[in-house]
């Protein structure tokens, strides 16, 4: 749950309230590394430093030159949701409709003529803040940092003009792999960490749990989208990876809900608060769960290799050899080669003739090239090479049921296939604990409160004597529905489990041993 | 004590009604209560209804009506009468029907005009 001011509580739970929302865009994308955030007892106040969105945060979409559109806001949303039931990677979306009676947004190929129209394009960054105003105060908190997704639509009949924009999520989705990586023993979060440097990220950006997984071997192929990557990595410890409202990109292992302030209820919902509840239809039941793996593990060196038949090499010319190996290699050593003056070996030895000329390694192929530096023709009789595949040694399989929930509504079926999953105990678990929170249909319920925008992924709200986990929260203000949330909550069995954190938790105690 | 549209005094009506125009939005919850979500400030709305308006009178107005259209810019609104006064408002003009109750050379007129709190 994010800070709220003084007062924003009671004003929150008022039966009338006072809606504030803004919207700011950098149309001309004008980036300015030197913009400072205000510093209290460092800025001046009528200074050039500017309103941070959170205090502390220092992250580059800050360093935008915005234009504040706020005056011309209608109506907005914006949503955000966590991957269930598996984890991954979640991102947001965001319309804002803004009055154009002015034709301030209206591009000038359709009659426009306002300083903005040459700016009016696609990925621009945008913030959305939304809150109370009490005591004669705009109270604002964080609710959405991103990016515009396409050109503004704009309706001359209506005069009005759509925003739709993503989290920078969004950005990570276009992004690709240009040369291929191997990597081994890292932590899930020393891997996105990686990733997010290599696209640029500053470490102010990110906030990564520490990974429970340690991934033996990983390859980066060419062409696979960096956001694939880290959904897989992140599915396969059942963790959430998400931009949150303040922009900062986190990381949340799968245990990162069970400690505080996320094993506290955070907001105790009062049936005044709320407008409709919903249980969802029996859809989302899983009665049945099937893991599969097939994890690669670094090999010691050996045999990759062996020629079959013979290469012949004509005198004085290069001769390249492309080789394809069955697994990624996480190293290859030299070729090791006999050459002949006849294809069958019985001439003469004339190894020392045929030098290597050049090799080239790929992740699971190489090309070799040789010369023969002798005035005759030369045969490679026989070829072999070592290196260190990372192979699959072991398939992980497990099938798990609900048979209560099956007798009650057949089978529900749920298959989980990644690679990363790398023991047959973390399988079985993540199996059970799929189980455990969809085999029932009243593990999951839908509310639409009157707004509460502090609310964040995770926190743990009171609804009718339960304790619920928010998984993902729609927000709409408009002048005539008012300032919603529709709510998606889970009921875990874990919600109240304290485990056993290592310098708080007494053995003997009744913390438990996390999965 | 006038009445002043865009700077220029204009004929007092002969009645003039004020409203409130709030924008909110109301909501029942699963408890009965009923609440209110406010947008933006309370805007006032001011009706002048005019009847039996030689025609001078009428073309001041309408003079201003025209320039509000042409230029789309709200013009302000001030009254010093003794017991009604309004501080400079900027306002938005609706002068939507002209009836002619006198033809001939008058051309005597009743109508009303609409002033939105911008």
């Amino acid at each position: 749950m994010q800070a709220v001011p003084t007062g924003w509580t009671a004003e929150q739970r008022d039966t009338t309230r006072k809606i504030v929302a803004s919207t700011q865009v950098s149309w001309k994308k004008s980036f300015n590394s030197t913009i400072a955030q205000f510093t209290i007892g460092v800025s001046t106040i009528g200074g050039g430093d500017t309103i941070a969105s959170e205090g502390g945060i220092n992250s580059d979409w800050n360093r935008y030159q915005y234009i504040d559109e706020s005056q011309y806001l209608t109506s907005l949303s914006y949503e955000r949701n966590l991957q269930v039931p598996v984890g991954g990677v979640a991102k947001a979306i965001a319309e804002v409709n803004l009055d154009n009676t002015t034709g301030r947004f209206t591009p000038k190929y359709m009659g426009g003529n306002s300083e903005l129209f040459t700016a009016v394009v696609p990925r621009r960054p945008m913030i959305i803040n939304a809150g109370f105003n009490y005591d004669g105060i705009d109270n604002q908190i964080p609710q959405f940092v991103g990016v515009t997704t396409k050109t503004p639509e704009t309706s001359l009949r209506n005069s009005t003009t759509k925003l739709q924009a993503d989290d920078f999520m969004g950005f990570l989705q276009n992004r690709y792999v240009d040369n291929s990586s191997m990597f081994t023993g890292l932590s899930t979060d020393t891997v996105i960490g990686n990733i997010l440097t290599e696209l640029g990220y500053a470490t102010a950006q990110y906030n990564l749990d520490a990974g429970i997984s340690i991934i033996p071997f990983g390859l980066f192929e060419v062409g696979t989208r960096y956001i694939d990557i880290i959904n897989k990595l992140v599915q396969a410890e059942n963790g959430n990876f998400y931009q949150d409202e303040t922009g900062i990109l986190r990381f949340e292992n799968r245990q990162h809900y069970d400690i505080a302030p996320y094993n506290q209820v955070q907001r105790v919902l009062a049936t005044s608060q709320v407008i409709e509840a919903k249980a969802p239809n029996e859809s989302h039941i899983i009665n049945v769960v099937e893991v599969i793996s097939k994890p690669r593990v670094k090999q010691t060196n050996q045999l990759v290799f062996t020629l079959s038949g013979t290469k012949e090499l004509a005198a004085g010319t290069d001769f390249e050899i492309f080789i394809n190996f069955d697994d990624p290699m996480l190293s290859i050593d030299d070729p090791v080669y006999l050459a002949n003056t006849l294809s069958n070996g019985t001439g003469t030895d004339v190894t020392t003739s045929i030098s290597l000329k050049a090799f080239t390694k790929f992740a699971k192929s190489c090309k070799i090239t040789f010369s023969n530096n002798s005035a005759a023709t030369a045969f490679i009789t026989n070829m072999t090479m070592y290196g260190r595949p990372a192979k699959v040694t072991t398939e992980l399989y497990t099938r798990l049921k609900d048979d209560s929930s099956v007798t009650a509504y057949e089978e529900r079926p749920y298959k989980i296939q990644n690679d990363y999953i790398q023991s047959q105990d973390w399988a079985n678990t993540f199996a059970q604990m799929i189980l455990n929170d969809f085999s029932k249909p009243e593990s999951l319920q839908e509310i639409t409160v009157r707004a509460l925008p502090e609310l964040q992924m995770g926190d743990l709200i009171s609804w009718q004597g339960r304790n619920w986990r928010i998984y993902g929260i729609k927000t709409s203000i408009s002048p005539s529905a008012g300032f919603l949330q529709t709510i998606k909550i889970l009921q875990r069995p874990s919600s109240d489990v304290i485990y056993f954190t290592i310098g708080t938790s007494t053995i003997g105690g009744t913390d438990q041993i996390a999965p | 004590m006038s009445y002043t549209l865009n700077a220029t005094n204009i004929k007092s009506p002969n009645t003039l009604d004020e409203s409130n125009n709030s924008q909110y939005a109301q909501q029942r919850t699963l408890q009965g209560t009923i609440n209110r979500d406010y947008f933006g400030d309370n805007k006032r709305v001011w009706k002048l209804n005019y009847k039996n308006i030689q025609k001078a009178d009428f073309d001041t107005i309408n003079t201003i009506y025209q320039l509000y259209l042409s230029t789309g810019t709200a013009v302000t609104w001030v009254s010093t009468e003794t017991n009604y006064t309004i501080s400079s408002t900027y306002v938005h003009i609706n002068l939507d029907t002209r009836g002619f109750t006198v033809g001939g050379s008058d051309y005597i007129s009743s109508f009303s005009v609409i002033l939105s709190e911008a």
